[in-house]
C-alpha cells in the first residue's frame, strides 16, 4: 500500500466525520474571506485613488466651506493642470435611512475632465453641463429607482432647506478605480443661484490634477501657503492620504473585525484539532502497528499531518467556493443601508487566496498534537490498547 | 430517564475532546454575546446623554446638528414659551448652540475628528447630567474650553490647564466635565460666540431648551410644530441622540449577526462531530442501557440532554468571556455626527440570557443526529458492536 493510499483510507475510516469537520473548516474560510473582504471594503477608496490627483478641502474642519474665488489661484499654481470642486448636499430621497443615498453638486465640465474615470456617454455630458439643475447619477442608483435620462427627482435638503428637483441628464458607470456607482451628483450653479446673497460661491473642497504626481508635495505646499493667512486656510493632501485619514478614524472598527477573523482561525484549529484528536485516539493501536510493522515515527507524524493537511485544503476549496456568492447576498442585503457606495470589483483574488493558506496553516497546526500523541505512546502499549 | 450524572460522567470521561468543543461553542458565543454588547454600547453611549426634559430644535429636515442651520431669531421667541424653564436667576434654559467638526492631532501622529459645541450661558444648566469634574466652566467672551472626560490625553494639550489650537487660534483647556457616558463626553465645549467667528458661522446648529416636565416638553413640541413662525424640527433629546447612533449600531449588529450566524453553523457541526464520536464510543453502553429496560426516547433525550449541557458549558464560557470585556473602550468615527465617539460592551442580562441560550440551542442543534442515530440502535447489534 502506498503512502498516498493509506493516508486515503485512514481518512475515509468515518466519512461522515470527515464530510462534518470539511463542512465545519469550509464555513470558518468562508467566515475568514468574508470578513478579511470587509476589511478590504473600507480601503477599497485608498487603494483605487489616483496618484495625480490632490484634495484640497478647509484646515479647520471638514464640513467648513471654501470660497470659489480661491479656483483661479489654485489652477496658476504651476504643476497643477486641472482643477474642479464639488460640496456634499446630504440631500434626502424618502424617510427612510435605506432611502441614503450620497449627494453633491459639482461643476459638470471641469468634473469630468479632473474625474476622468467617470464614464458617460458624451451626449449625456453635454445634456448635463447645459441643464443647470441637470444630474449625473450612478447606474447603481439609476437601477435602484429605475431612475432613467429625462426623470425629474426632488430630493429634500438637510443642510440646504427645502426641496430640491433635478432631472436626470446623465447615467455614468466607472471604467477603473473604487469610485462608487451610487452617488447623485448634479450641477453647482442650481443650488448658488438659490442661496441668499452672503452664502452663495462656497464649495466643499477642491480636486486638482498635477502634470506630474512626483511633484505633488511641492504643488500641495505651495497651494497651502497661499492661503494660510487668509481666512480660509487650506489643508491639501493626496487623494490617497485624505482616504487613508479618514480611515484611521474607524480603525477600532477594523481592528475589531480583524480580530474576529483571528477567532474563525481560532475555531477552525478547534474543530479540526478536535476531529483528529478523535480519530488518533481511536486509532492508537492501528499506528502502533505501523511502527511495529517498522514504520519510522516520523512517517507516523507524516501520516497524520498528511490528514489534516488534506481537511484543510477541503475546507479551504469548499470555503472560497461558497464564500463570493454569500458575500454578494450580504452586500445585496446591507450595501444600501451602507449608503450604497460598495464598488463593483471589492472581493480581491489575494483575499481568497489568503483566506485558503491560512486554512491550510491552522489545519497543520491543527494535526501537530495529534500527531505527536500519535507517536509518544510506546508501541507494546498502543497494540495492548483496545480502542 | 437516565440519571444526567451519567452523561456528565461521560462528558469528563473525554475531557480533551469535550474541552475542545467548549471552548469552539464559547468562541462563537463570545462573539455573538460580545457584538450585541457592542451595539448596544453605542446606542447607550449616544443615548444617555439626552434628558428627558429636554427638546433639540434643529432645521426642519435636517437629520443632525451637524447639517442643521438655525436662525437667531427663533432663540428669543422659543424662550418665551411657558413651557420652558427658568434657571435660578429667573432666565429661561434655553441655548443657542453651534456644533463643528475639529480636526485634532492624535498623540499617535494620526487625526481624529472631534464635534465643537459653540455653548450659550445656559448649556450647563440645560444639562445637569453634564457635571465639571476638573477645573472651571468657560468664560463668555473667552477662547476657554471645557473638555469633556473622553477626550482628556486624545491630543497634545487636550488636558486641563493644556491649550488646542484649532482654526488659526489657541483655544485654552480651563475644565474637564463629565456626562454619565453619553456623547458630550466626546466633545469640546466653548462660547458660541467665539466659535462662530472662528469658523465664519453667523448661524446656529440647534437650539436646546428645557421644559418643567415631560408634559410640558409634549406640549412644547406640539406648539412649535403648530406654530408658523418656525420652520423647526422639534425632538426630545434621547430620541435625537439614539437617532445619532442608527448607523453604527445596525453596521455593527448586521455584521456581528451574520458573522455569528455563519459561525454557529460551523459550531454546530463541531458539536456534531464530538456527539457522534461519543455515541459511537459507547454503542455497547448504549445497548446495555437499552437492555436493562430504558426506552429508546430516554436515550434519545439522554444524548440530547449531554449536547445541550456541551452547549450550555459553551454557552457561560462565551458569556463570561464577554462579559469580560467590560473594560475596553472603543473608539471610532460614528458617520452621523461625523465625530469620534467612546462606547464600550455594555451588557444587559438579556444579551447574557440570549448568550446562554445560543450556546445550548447550538449544543442541542448538534446533537440532534447522534441522539436519533444512538435511540435507532437495535439491542442486540449494540451489545455486539
Amino acid at each position: 500500500m502506498t503512502f498516498g493510499r493509506l493516508v486515503w483510507k485512514d481518512l475515509l475510516r468515518n466519512p461522515l466525520r470527515l464530510g462534518l469537520t470539511v463542512l465545519a473548516g469550509a464555513v470558518g474560510v468562508m467566515a475568514f474571506i468574508f470578513l478579511r473582504t470587509v476589511v478590504d471594503l473600507f480601503y477599497v477608496g485608498a487603494t483605487a485613488a489616483q496618484a495625480d490627483r490632490l484634495f484640497t478641502r478647509s484646515k479647520a474642519s471638514i464640513t467648513e466651506d471654501l470660497p470659489l474665488s480661491y479656483m483661479p489661484r489654485i489652477a496658476a499654481v504651476p504643476g497643477v493642470s486641472d482643477i474642479t470642486f464639488y460640496g456634499f448636499f446630504g440631500g434626502r430621497y424618502g424617510e427612510s435611512q435605506k432611502d441614503f443615498f450620497g449627494s453633491a453638486f459639482v461643476d459638470p465640465p471641469s468634473f469630468m475632465k479632473v474625474f476622468d474615470e467617470v464614464a458617460v456617454p458624451p451626449e449625456q455630458v453635454a445634456a448635463f453641463s447645459a441643464d443647470p439643475c441637470g444630474a449625473l447619477i450612478g447606474k447603481d442608483l439609476a437601477a435602484r429607482y429605475g431612475w432613467k435620462v429625462g426623470e425629474r427627482v426632488t430630493l429634500k435638503g438637510t443642510i440646504y432647506p427645502g426641496d430640491w428637483t433635478f432631472t436626470v441628464r446623465g447615467i455614468y458607470d466607472v471604467r477603473s478605480g473604487g469610485m462608487d456607482t451610487a452617488t447623485f451628483f448634479f450641477g453647482f450653479r442650481c443650488l448658488n443661484e438659490k442661496m441668499p446673497e452672503n452664502q452663495r460661491d462656497r464649495v466643499g473642497a477642491f480636486m486638482l490634477r498635477v502634470e506630474d504626481p512626483s511633484r505633488s508635495a511641492l504643488v500641495s505646499s505651495t497651494v497651502d501657503a497661499m492661503f494660510a493667512n487668509s481666512p480660509y486656510p487650506t489643508r491639501t493632501e493626496s487623494e490617497r492620504a485624505a482616504t487613508l485619514g479618514f480611515i484611521s478614524m474607524l480603525s477600532a472598527i477594523i481592528t475589531a473585525v480583524q480580530v474576529v477573523s483571528t477567532v474563525i482561525l481560532l475555531i477552525i484549529l478547534l474543530v479540526i484539532g478536535n476531529t483528529l484528536a478523535m480519530s488518533v485516539r481511536e486509532r492508537t493501536r492501528d499506528l502502533a502497528t505501523l511502527r511495529a510493522m517498522g514504520f519510522k515515527s516520523g512517517r507516523v507524524v507524516m501520516l497524520v499531518l498528511f490528514e489534516s493537511l488534506v481537511i484543510g485544503l477541503a475546507s479551504a476549496v469548499l470555503g472560497v467556493l461558497i464564500a463570493p456568492p454569500l458575500i454578494n447576498v450580504f452586500i445585496a442585503a446591507v450595501g444600501s443601508q451602507m449608503g450604497g457606495g460598495i464598488p463593483k470589483d471589492f472581493m480581491r483574488e489575494s483575499t481568497l487566496l489568503f483566506g485558503a493558506l491560512a486554512a491550510l496553516g491552522v489545519s497543520l497546526l491543527a494535526g501537530a498534537i495529534p500527531a505527536m500523541r500519535a507517536v509518544r505512546i510506546s508501541v507494546a502499549e498502543g497494540l495492548r490498547k483496545v480502542a | 430517564m437516565i440519571p444526567l450524572y451519567y452523561n456528565t460522567r461521560s462528558l469528563w470521561a473525554r475531557r480533551l475532546s469535550t474541552g475542545l468543543t467548549v471552548v469552539g461553542l464559547g468562541l462563537v458565543v463570545f462573539v455573538f454575546a460580545a457584538v450585541l454588547m457592542l451595539a448596544n454600547g453605542i446606542e447607550s453611549a449616544l443615548a444617555s446623554g439626552g434628558d428627558p426634559r429636554n427638546v433639540v430644535l434643529l432645521n426642519e429636515g435636517s437629520t443632525s446638528e451637524l447639517m442643521s442651520t438655525v436662525e437667531r431669531g427663533a432663540l428669543r421667541a422659543l424662550g418665551s414659551a411657558t413651557q420652558v424653564a427658568s434657571s435660578v436667576e429667573g432666565d429661561p434654559l434655553v441655548a443657542g448652540e453651534l456644533v463643528v467638526p475639529v480636526l485634532l492631532p492624535r498623540p499617535d501622529g494620526k487625526e481624529s475628528n472631534v464635534n465643537a459645541r459653540g455653548i450659550g450661558p445656559q448649556s450647563f444648566a440645560i444639562r445637569p447630567v453634564v457635571r465639571l469634574i476638573a477645573g472651571r466652566p468657560p468664560r463668555v467672551g473667552t477662547n476657554e474650553i471645557a473638555l469633556g472626560e473622553a477626550l482628556v490625553g486624545r491630543s497634545p494639550g487636550a488636558r486641563l490647564g493644556g491649550e488646542l489650537r484649532f482654526a488659526e487660534q489657541r483655544w485654552p483647556v480651563v475644565g474637564v466635565f463629565s456626562a454619565g457616558g453619553g456623547a458630550y463626553e466626546s466633545e469640546l465645549w466653548v462660547d458660541v460666540n467665539r466659535l462662530g467667528p472662528a469658523f465664519d458661522r453667523p448661524g446656529l446648529s440647534s437650539i436646546v431648551v428645557r421644559t418643567g416636565s415631560v408634559q410640558a416638553r409634549d406640549a412644547f413640541i406640539q406648539a412649535v410644530d403648530g406654530d408658523p413662525r418656525f420652520t423647526l424640527d422639534a425632538k426630545p433629546e434621547p430620541e435625537y441622540w439614539a437617532e445619532q447612533a442608527t448607523w453604527l449600531a445596525t453596521f455593527i449588529r448586521v455584521l456581528g449577526l451574520f458573522v455569528s450566524f455563519i459561525f454557529s453553523v460551523g459550531a454546530v457541526l463541531g458539536a456534531m462531530i464530538t456527539m457522534y464520536a461519543q455515541v459511537s464510543a459507547r454503542i455497547t453502553e448504549l445497548g446495555m442501557l437499552r437492555a436493562v429496560g430504558y426506552r429508546r426516547r430516554s436515550v434519545l433525550a439522554s444524548i440530547l440532554i449531554e449536547s445541550a449541557v456541551l452547549g450550555a458549558a459553551g454557552g457561560v464560557l462565551g458569556a463570561l468571556g464577554a462579559l469580560a470585556t467590560r473594560w475596553m473602550e472603543i473608539r471610532t468615527l460614528n458617520f452621523q455626527t461625523f465625530a469620534e465617539v467612546r462606547f464600550g460592551f455594555t451588557p444587559t442580562p438579556s444579551i447574557v440570557v440570549a448568550a446562554l441560550v445560543f450556546g445550548t440551542l447550538m449544543g442541542t442543534l448538534g446533537g440532534m443526529l447522534p441522539a436519533l442515530r444512538a435511540s435507532r440502535l437495535s439491542i442486540l447489534d449494540a451489545l455486539r458492536a
